[in-house]
This record gives C-alpha cells, structure tokens and sequence, in this order.
C-alpha cells in the first residue's frame, strides 16, 4: 500500500492533455513555421518572457499533480485523506503550515496588530505579539539572508546555464553530424557547428539576454526561498496564512483559466471559421448568425448565469464531489468552457474572412483542378497558412482571459471563493484597503503575481507578431 | 528649336540607396518644356523610385540620397518641405499607376478635384466649381457638373484615370509626371488615355515625365528615350533615332523579346536584385558581348550622336538581335486532326445576389454559348479585354467554376458540363495560372507542390518512378534537381511560373489551359516561359488553350484565335488571317489600338466595355462601334463563316477594310 493515492482532477487532466497537444502541433508543423521560430527567438524580449513564462508554467504544472495521503487504516481498510494535496504543496509546506493568528506585514517580526496582555504589573497592555516565524530571527538577519539566497541562486543560475548551453551544443552539432544530409537552410548559421566548448552555439540566439534573465531570475528565487524560510514574504492574510503561498499557488487558476478557455476557443473558431469560409453558401450563413447572435448576448450574463447554474448542481449533488476539490475544480472547469465559448467569435471572424480571401488564390484553384478532397484543402492548404493568425490570437488572448478570471471573481462570479485565485485576493482586498492603517501586501502579492504574468505574456504575444506575421517588416 | 532654353527639370547624378543597396546609381537626364521624356525599364529598374525621388515622396528606407534635382534654379532635394508642399501638385503633378486606389472611395470627384484647386490656386465657391467642372471637360469627360457629384464607385476605370488627370493638372504643373499611367488599363482604353496625355500635354506646353515598362507606349509617347536597367542608365536618345538605332545590347535585346515588333528573343537570366552588388556593368551577366572589361569596370558614357549615348565598352560591335532561329515559333502545322477538347453551348450564369436564404432573382451571364474545339498539338488563343470572361470560361472548362450549362467532349466522350468531374477527366486538362505569386503555396516545398496532383489522382503511385518522374521534369523545365526540397518564396516570377507549369505537367494532361502565364513577367523572362510551353507542346502533343489579352502576342504564337467580347466568341479562325484582315470591327479596334513603332499614337475605340449587368440590346457591341445601324442594336449576330473558313458574328463583317 503507498503512501498516497494520485488524484487527477478534471483540470489537470485537460492541462496536461492540452501541453501533450501542442508539442504534438509544434511539433507537426515544424517544418512550416521554422523560420517564423526562428525568427521568435532572435528577439531578445522573447527570450526573457518566455523564461517568465516557464517559470509560471511549471509553477502551474507542478500544482496539477494532485495526490491524496493515507490515513491510518480503519478496520484494515485503506482510508485516504478527504484533503487533496498537490505536488506544490508538498514543496511549499513550510509556507502551508506556518500559520499566524491574523494579518503581518512583509518580513515583519511581530504581528501587525496587538493583543491585550497582562502586564508584569497586572495591567491590561496592548501587545503586539512576535510571529512564530520571524518571531524569533534577529532583526538583522534579513538582509543576511536575502544576499545569501542571492548567491546560492546564482552559482545554481549559472550551473544551469553551463548545462543548457552543453545541451544545446551537443543538440546543434548532432544536426549537423558529418555524413548526414544537410538541406540548404534559408539561414544555415543558425547551425553552427565548428565552435570550441566555452562558445556559445546558434549565433544568433541572444545569448547575453537569456543569461542575465536566468541569473536574476534564480537570485530572487534563492534569497525568496531563503528568507521564506525564516519570515512571511508578503505577509500574511486576515486568518494568519502566508500571502506568498496564496499567491504561488493562485498561479495554476490563473494559467488554466488562460489556457483551457483557449483550449475550448481553439477547435470552434478554427473549425466553424475554415468551414464558413471555405464551404460558403449555407455554412457560411449558419455560422454567421450564429456568432453574430452569441455576440449580441452579454457574456459576462452568460457567465454569470452558468456559474450559478453550475453551483446550484454542484449543491443538490454532494455524492458526485468527494472533496472540495473536486467541487472547486469542476465550478473552474465549467468557468474555462463558458468563458471559452463566449470568446470563439473573435478569432473565428478572423478567420473565416481570410479563408475566404485564400479561397480565391491560385493555389487552392490548382488543387482543386486536381481534384483533392476539400478536408485535405482545408488541412494542408489553408490551415498552414492561418496558422500565424492562430498563434498570435492565442498568445494575445491569453492574457485577456488571465486578467478576466480576477474581474468574474471579483465580482463573485468567477471560482470557488474558497479557491487559491489572484481574483480572490483582490476581492478580499476590498476589506482591507478601506481599513486603518491600510493592509496593503496581499493586493500587492496578487498584483505583481498578475502584472508579472500577463506583462511577459503581452511582450511575448507582441513578439510572436513580429515573428509570424508576414506583414510584420523584416 | 527650344535647345538653348534652360531645362525644365535636370537630374544630375541622382542616387538612391537603401541599407541593402543600391536602387538608382548616377542617374542623368533632363527634361525640356514641351517635351515628354520617356524613362523606360523593368520591374525593379528604380524608374518608380526616381519619380517619386523627385517628388521628394521616397519611402524611410531609402538611406542615402545623392545628386541633384535642378528646378528653375534651386536643388529639389535641398528645399525646406515647406516649399516642396507647395510644387507637389502644384507646379509638378503627378499621376500614379492605379487609379483604383489613387482616389478616395468616400469623397466625390468633385470634392477631391477641388481640394486640389483650393489649395493650389486659391479658388474659393462659384469659381472653384466652375473650374473644376472645366478641368473635368478638358479631360473628355462628358457632363462634368454631374460627374462632379459622382463618387469613384460610379466611373469606370479609364474615367477614375481621367479624374486623377484632372487633379494633376489642378495646379497648373509645368511639370507632369506620369507613373505607369495606362498598365491598368485595357489597350482600347489605353490609347484613349495617350491621346488624351499627349494632346494636354501639347495644349500647356507641359513638359512630362513618362515611366512605362512599355516599349509601344514610349513609341507613341516620347521625344527622348532614356533606358533604365537595374538602377542605371543604359542608353539615352531621341525618340527617333532610339527606334532607328538602338545600339545598346540590352535596348536591342528588349525590342527582339517583343512579340509585337521582335520574335520573342528570350534573354537568359532575370534583372539582378540591389542586394546583389556587381561590379562592371549591370547588364553583363545577361550580355552576350560581354567580355573582361565589362565585368570589371562600368562604362562610362558613350556619346553617339547629338542627344545619344549608351553606357557600354562596346558601342561600335555590331551585334545582331537576329541570330538563326525559327520565327514560326508556335506556328507548326498541327499534325493531329483529332479533336482532343470540344466546347459545345458552354454558358456561365452567376447569381448576383450571392448568398442568402431566398433564391437568387437576378443572373448575369459571364460566359454565354461557347463552341470551341482544340486538337493534339494545336495552340488555341483566347483573347479579349479584362471582363470579357475568357478566364471564367477557363475555369468553367476545368470545372474550378460551375458551368449553368452546356456538353464538353473530351477524348471522344461527350459530358454534361453541370456534372462533377472524374480524375480520369482532370488528368487529360490542366492549368497554368496567371499569377506565379499566388499559385505556389508558400508553405509548401516544390516538391510537394509537384507531387500534389499525382497523389490527388493517383496517377503514379509507385514511389520510385514518382521520383524519377519529378526528377525529369523538373529538368526539362530547366531547374535543378536541388530546387525540390526548397520553397517557392526563394524563386524570381519566371521560376516560378515554371514552377507552376511542371506542376501541371506532373500528371500527364494531354491539354493546357494558360490563363496569361506571361502578363506578371518582364517583357524578358516573358520570351522564356513562351519558349518553354513552346518545347513543351511539341515534346508532349500537348493541345494548348492560351488565353491572354495580347493580340499580338496571339498572333505569334497561335494557330487559332478566338475574340472574346462581353462573353461571346466574335470572331474565331486562323491567327495569321485575323491578324492580316480582322473581319469583325471590334478585332480591328483591338489591332489598331496597340501602339506600333512607326506611328505616333494609336487609334483608341470609343468608351468602354459595357457591364456584364446590363448588356446592350442587339449585338454587344454596338455602342462602341462606327458601322453600327438599328439592325446592330436590336438583333445579336449570328455566327456566319467567311469564304476564308473563319467564324464571325457581325452582321456588316470585314466593313472597311
């Protein structure tokens, strides 16, 4: 008998689906799309974002593998807990566990508000309690520990660099194995085999850009570790937890409502909008007034309405939920779909009207003099030629709808409220700002958390145009 | 007469480059008052570029701006813009290329002739209107007060070139600047526009600068000649003596590439690109001369006679643009009688309302009634203005568009045209786009571009002899073997509409329907692909459907031609008979339309082509036409045979001539 038991809950589920899926599309359409990736990664701003990126990314990942832990057993009966746990929890247990009374500032030693106390003369003083973590630290060892985490993050930045930079060596000179057939590529010093170990290969990737992200990058990471093991980060929330944990693990809402709502969007503005402009006549009609219909509806009334659907079926039937994950993620899962659903029109508008000016070119006139089915016109002609509008809509939308899930939580229609979820937070801050003194860090965690997320994703949106629109000057 | 006057406009040195090189290199020439001076060159010879050099409009990426551009005694390229504001249409008009977009759809003729007006000449409420309305009738249009309420939707192609005339001569320019102004047009409308170029021109005493990639236009147009290649002057001249005695190889290469006036001299190679930087003289990777020197020094100017010279090392070899070579071209006697493609009755309706959930009410007819037949080894030519249907009629053979009705034969067997094809139909035609940018996906390797249609139809299904297949053909289009792992985006037009004719050679068909597989090319590379089909055709017995807007082009290269008007075959027989003594007055119109070396301007064909939408009552042509009687306007022709075996539908055929 283990220990724990996995639990796949419907997100994660679909998460790691949809990562499986796209390297399968990046992968399959490689050789179509290589100058555009080319392209991408020339761009120093791509390169830094997508590091952001990766970091969130794995944060989400890691946050997907869900298990839960074993009770001891009743009557020689496995019992598991009823609590799910995730992977990330089990890494952040230290920031999970040590839990104040009330509300601390950042790194602070001592509770932020007092507590009446008897005195050493039996009067009644108000006191302000030291916090059981950092209660005890010295008041000098903060910056102590910042700059020692800097440095452990640093040497290990740079071990990690050493180790990127030989595998991407031996990948680069494997390409280029003496005896195997090199075809004429439109930028052959992208391949660069000849340089001796301390170079860097592929020349033209900004090296100088990904070197310094990743240093930074791993410094903040060690000394936050180092000093989130001895104070609270950003403090803590009205019931004591640490507001760096809410705020790390609000990531993975944060990014599945990105990327299920897209995964949702995907099939339906693609399929519906090739079809309305390929096909024409009929098609074309019922899909136009289709999404000119759907327009017309309010989504947010849209959403609204089947949350609440939603929780009324989720409260009527406990049997089907047996743990309050599962209720919140299923309430997150329907949030993506109908979220995804009121978001197709956009893109399958785009869509449709390009195929209908590709439809007309030459080409497609050819493979249609030779009589090829139209779903092989529709995949091998078309979507290769719409795939960069895919792409940029995809990587620009996701940020809208990372920044939708804290509006529809803020005004309670979003996730579970008892959910980790940057919307949460900035609902609960509501409270907190109109206080005296004003608590200010968890509306601070969640908007650099946010701000941080959707800014990189912005730039790397904004870089993947440049790359793969052919309009975009060269 | 005028030669000790001071010039107009002086170019001197005049160059242009960007960061990746250089487009216009030491370009000389003057411009007189009175004189329309010619700059004639290819696509990327920088002849736009040196228009708009002096207009001062170049686009951000030109880095490097050197020379002068003298106008009454100040620099051009030294004014604050300030005063370049005001010579901009002003004393220094300009038309562009395509009028189509050169006007704003949203505003009224009127509103964007007087804008000009307002600005340059101050006019203000009666008079403004008054003369715009007079500027309008100087340019032919008739009625002009209720033009002026028309917006550009409402006028016709030739007219919106007539507008945007109109607003160049807004200001009074002593200086015109023409920019391809008739490459858009049909060659009727065209004439009518050089009437119309060089009669304003006379009355003002404007001098005019002409840019034209063609040589017939500059015929018809110039006083002096100037010859631009790849960003340099190659030969300057006098209209007449550049017609008697073009001495540089390229400008005599240029007129032998003509179908109109050469036998369709293919010049190997294509124009080199500013990135590629030569040394020597530009033209040397194509020249047949070229030697040592040429290669390694650029020539400095050779001055010939009064007003002639050529940038060559070899002014005084003779060089002969006549080396042996079969002038027949296409013109080899059919050897087949069979009939591989018969045509009976084809006709094409659209609806006009396209869409929609009620049936469609109104039709028009694209292609109405057409009979053709064409056999192994005969070249047929389709010829006919833009809009006459030749290339929905194409189409509809091939099935891309849906025939109303009508039987096709093929291959002895008779279908209804309504029904869908069989790929042992689509193996037997195919076809060869106009456009070579938009007929190869860019996403696609040339191999699988080629490979499409073999494994569409299966028509080798054997990998091995697929392969060896592709191999052959891919050298009898006179491509490395290489090519095929690379993408169209690599290839010059002529490439790829090579390209573009081994993908349908691919599967074998045993017809070929060309939908003006030159008129994107340069007049150079044109010669190649014709050449090309040419070996083809008699390598494979391939039957040939060419359609294409180029009389002279058909008459060259076909056995047959077939007159298109308004979606009706008006005239059908053999080239060199229609060429000689056309019979149906719209033939005749087209020929005498198509600028000629010896003449000065050709005879334009009054207005334009009507709308499909509402076709004119009787025979189509009747508006246009100067024999027509009320017998013309109530009854369509029937098709009659003229003693010479030609088919023609005029009820007054061969009428002068």
């Amino acid at each position: 008998m283990t220990r724990w038991q996995p639990v796949i809950l419907w997100t994660d589920g679909l998460a790691w689906l949809g990562i499986m899926l796209m390297l399968i599309l990046l992968f399959a359409s490689r050789a179509q799309m290589r100058a555009g990736w080319q392209r991408l990664w020339q761009q120093p701003l791509a390169v830094i974002s997508m590091l952001i990126l990766l970091c969130y990314g794995s944060i989400g990942l890691v946050d997907s593998l869900h298990y839960r832990v074993r009770l001891p057993a009743i009557n020689k009966q496995a019992q598991y807990s009823v609590t799910v746990y995730s992977v990330l929890d089990a890494l952040l247990t230290p920031l999970r566990t040590h839990n104040e009374t009330s509300y601390a500032a950042p790194l602070a030693r001592r509770a932020f508000s007092a507590t009446p106390e008897r005195g050493a003369g039996g009067e009644v003083i108000e006191v302000r309690r030291p916090l059981q973590l950092g209660g005890q630290t010295p008041p000098h060892a903060r910056t102590k520990l910042a700059l020692r985490g800097a440095l452990y993050g640093g040497i290990t930045g740079v071990g990690l660099l050493l180790v990127i930079v030989s595998i991407t060596r031996t990948f680069a000179a494997r390409t280029t194995a003496p005896g195997q057939h090199v075809t004429p590529d439109p930028e052959p010093k992208f391949l660069w085999p000849k340089f001796p170990w301390p170079k860097f290969p592929w020349p033209k990737f900004p090296w100088r850009s990904f070197s310094l992200t990743l240093l930074l990058l791993s410094m903040l990471i060690g000394s936050t570790i180092e000093l989130a093991g001895n104070f609270h980060v950003f403090g803590t929330n009205e019931i004591g937890q640490d507001v760096l944990y809410d705020s790390i693990k609000s990531v993975r809402t944060g990014l599945m409502m990105g990327c299920l709502a897209t995964l949702v969007t995907l099939p339906l503005a693609v399929g519906l909008g090739l079809a309305a402009g390929y096909f024409g006549g009929w098609v074309d009609d019922l899909v136009q007034y289709v999404y000119t219909t759907l327009n017309a509806i309010p989504s947010v009334l849209l959403i609204a309405a089947t949350v609440l659907l939603m929780q009324g079926f989720i409260e009527t039937h406990p049997a089907m939920f047996d743990s309050t994950a599962s209720r919140s993620d299923i309430r997150l899962l329907f949030l993506c779909v109908i979220l995804g659903m009121t978001n197709w029109t956009g893109l399958c508008r785009i869509l449709r009207g390009e195929t209908l000016k590709l439809r007309e070119l030459d080409y497609i006139q050819a493979a249609r003099a030779f009589g090829v089915p139209s779903w092989r016109i529709l995949w091998q002609h078309l979507l290769p030629n719409l795939s960069h509008l895919i792409l940029i809509s995809l990587v620009m939308d996701f940020s809208g709808l990372v920044l939708a899930e804290a509006v529809l939580s803020y005004i309670g229609v979003g996730v579970d409220p008892g959910m980790h979820s940057w919307g949460n937070m900035i609902n609960a801050a509501r409270l907190e700002l109109s206080r005296e003194p004003v608590i200010w860090w968890p509306l601070m965690a969640a908007f650099i958390g946010m701000f941080t997320l959707v800014l990189a994703a912005n730039l790397f949106a904004d870089a993947v145009r440049e790359a793969f629109d052919p309009l975009a000057k060269r | 007469m005028t030669i000790q006057q001071p010039p107009l406009l002086r170019i001197e040195q005049l160059t242009l480059a960007t960061d990746q090189g250089v487009l216009v290199n030491r370009l000389d020439f003057s411009i007189r008052h009175g004189e329309t001076f010619v700059l004639l060159g290819e696509s990327g010879s920088g002849k736009s570029m040196t228009a708009l050099a002096i207009l001062r409009l170049l686009p951000i990426s030109i880095q490097a701006i050197h020379g002068a551009i003298h106008w009454h005694g100040e620099n051009l390229l030294a004014l604050p813009e300030s005063r370049m504001r005001q010579l901009r249409g002003g004393a220094i008009g300009m038309i562009f290329q395509e009028a189509l977009t050169g006007l704003n759809p949203v505003l009224t003729l009127g509103e964007q002739i007087m804008e000009a007006l307002r600005l340059h000449r101050k006019l203000r409420g009666q008079p403004l209107r008054e003369a715009a309305s007079e500027l309008l009738h100087a340019v032919g249009i008739a009625e002009p007060q209720r033009r002026l309420q028309d917006y550009p939707l409402h006028v016709s192609g030739g007219m919106k070139q007539r507008v945007m005339i109109a607003m160049a001569l807004a200001g009074n320019p002593q200086l015109l600047i023409a920019d391809e102004p008739t490459t858009a047009l049909d060659v009727t409308v065209q004439a009518q526009v050089l009437n119309l170029l060089c009669e304003i021109q006379r009355q003002r005493n404007m001098g005019m600068l002409l840019i034209t990639h063609d040589i017939g236009v500059a015929a018809a147009m110039a006083n002096h000649i100037g010859v631009l290649y790849a960003g340099e002057l190659m030969e300057i001249a006098p209209r007449d003596r550049f017609f008697q005695q073009a001495t540089h190889p390229y400008s005599q290469k240029l007129f032998a590439a003509l179908p109109q006036y050469g036998q369709l001299l293919s010049i190997p190679g294509q124009v080199p690109t500013p990135e590629e930087k030569t040394t020597g003289c530009r033209f040397s990777s194509r020249c047949h001369l070229a030697d040592d020197i040429c290669r390694r020094q650029t020539p400095d100017w050779t001055w010939l006679a009064a007003g002639h010279g050529i940038r060559c090392h070899h002014p005084d070899l003779n060089f002969s643009v006549h080396p042996a070579f079969d002038t027949t071209l296409f013109a080899t006697p059919s050897t087949a009688t069979t009939q591989q493609l018969t045509v009976k009755n084809l006709t094409v309706r659209f609806p006009v309302r396209a869409s929609g959930w009620w049936p469609a009410t109104q039709y028009i007819t694209v292609v109405d009634d057409i009979n053709l037949t064409l056999a192994q080894r005969e070249t047929l030519a389709l010829v006919g203005e833009s809009g006459c249907g030749k290339t929905t009629l194409g189409k509809a053979i091939l099935h891309l568009v849906s025939p109303s009705s009508g039987h096709i034969e093929l291959d002895g067997k008779t279908y209804d045209a309504r029904q869908p094809w069989s790929n042992s139909q689509r193996t037997q035609i195919q076809m060869v786009f106009q456009d070579p940018f938009a007929s190869l996906n860019p996403r696609h390797t040339i191999r699988q571009i080629l490979e499409e249609g073999m494994l569409a139809l299966n028509t080798m299904p054997n990998d091995a002899s697929r392969r060896d297949w592709l191999k052959t053909l891919i050298q009898r289009i006179g491509l490395p073997e290489q090519v095929l792992a690379r993408y169209p985006h690599e290839f010059s037009g002529g490439q790829r509409q090579r390209i573009a004719i081994a993908r349908a050679l691919a599967v074998k068909p045993k017809l070929l329907i060309c939908d003006e597989p030159t008129s994107a090319l340069d007049v150079s590379v044109q010669a190649q692909i014709i050449r090309l089909l040419r070996d083809i055709q008699q390598d494979m017995g391939l039957g040939l459907l060419f359609i294409t807007h180029n009389l002279p082009l058909a008459q060259q290269i076909a056995h047959r031609t077939a007159v298109m008007y308004l979606g009706r075959i008006v005239e059908s027989g053999d080239s060199q008979r229609i060429a000689r003594q056309p019979a149906h007055p719209y033939t005749q119109a087209l020929l005498s339309a198509i600028p000629d070396l010896s003449r000065h301007l050709p005879d334009g064909l009054a207005g334009e082509a009507a709308s499909v939408l509402h076709p004119p009552t009787g025979c189509h042509f009747h508006p246009r036409c100067a024999h027509a009687d009320t017998l013309c306007q109530t009854r369509y022709p029937e098709p009659r045979e003229l003693p010479d075996g030609r088919f023609v539908r005029c009820h007054h055929p061969l009428h002068n001539s």
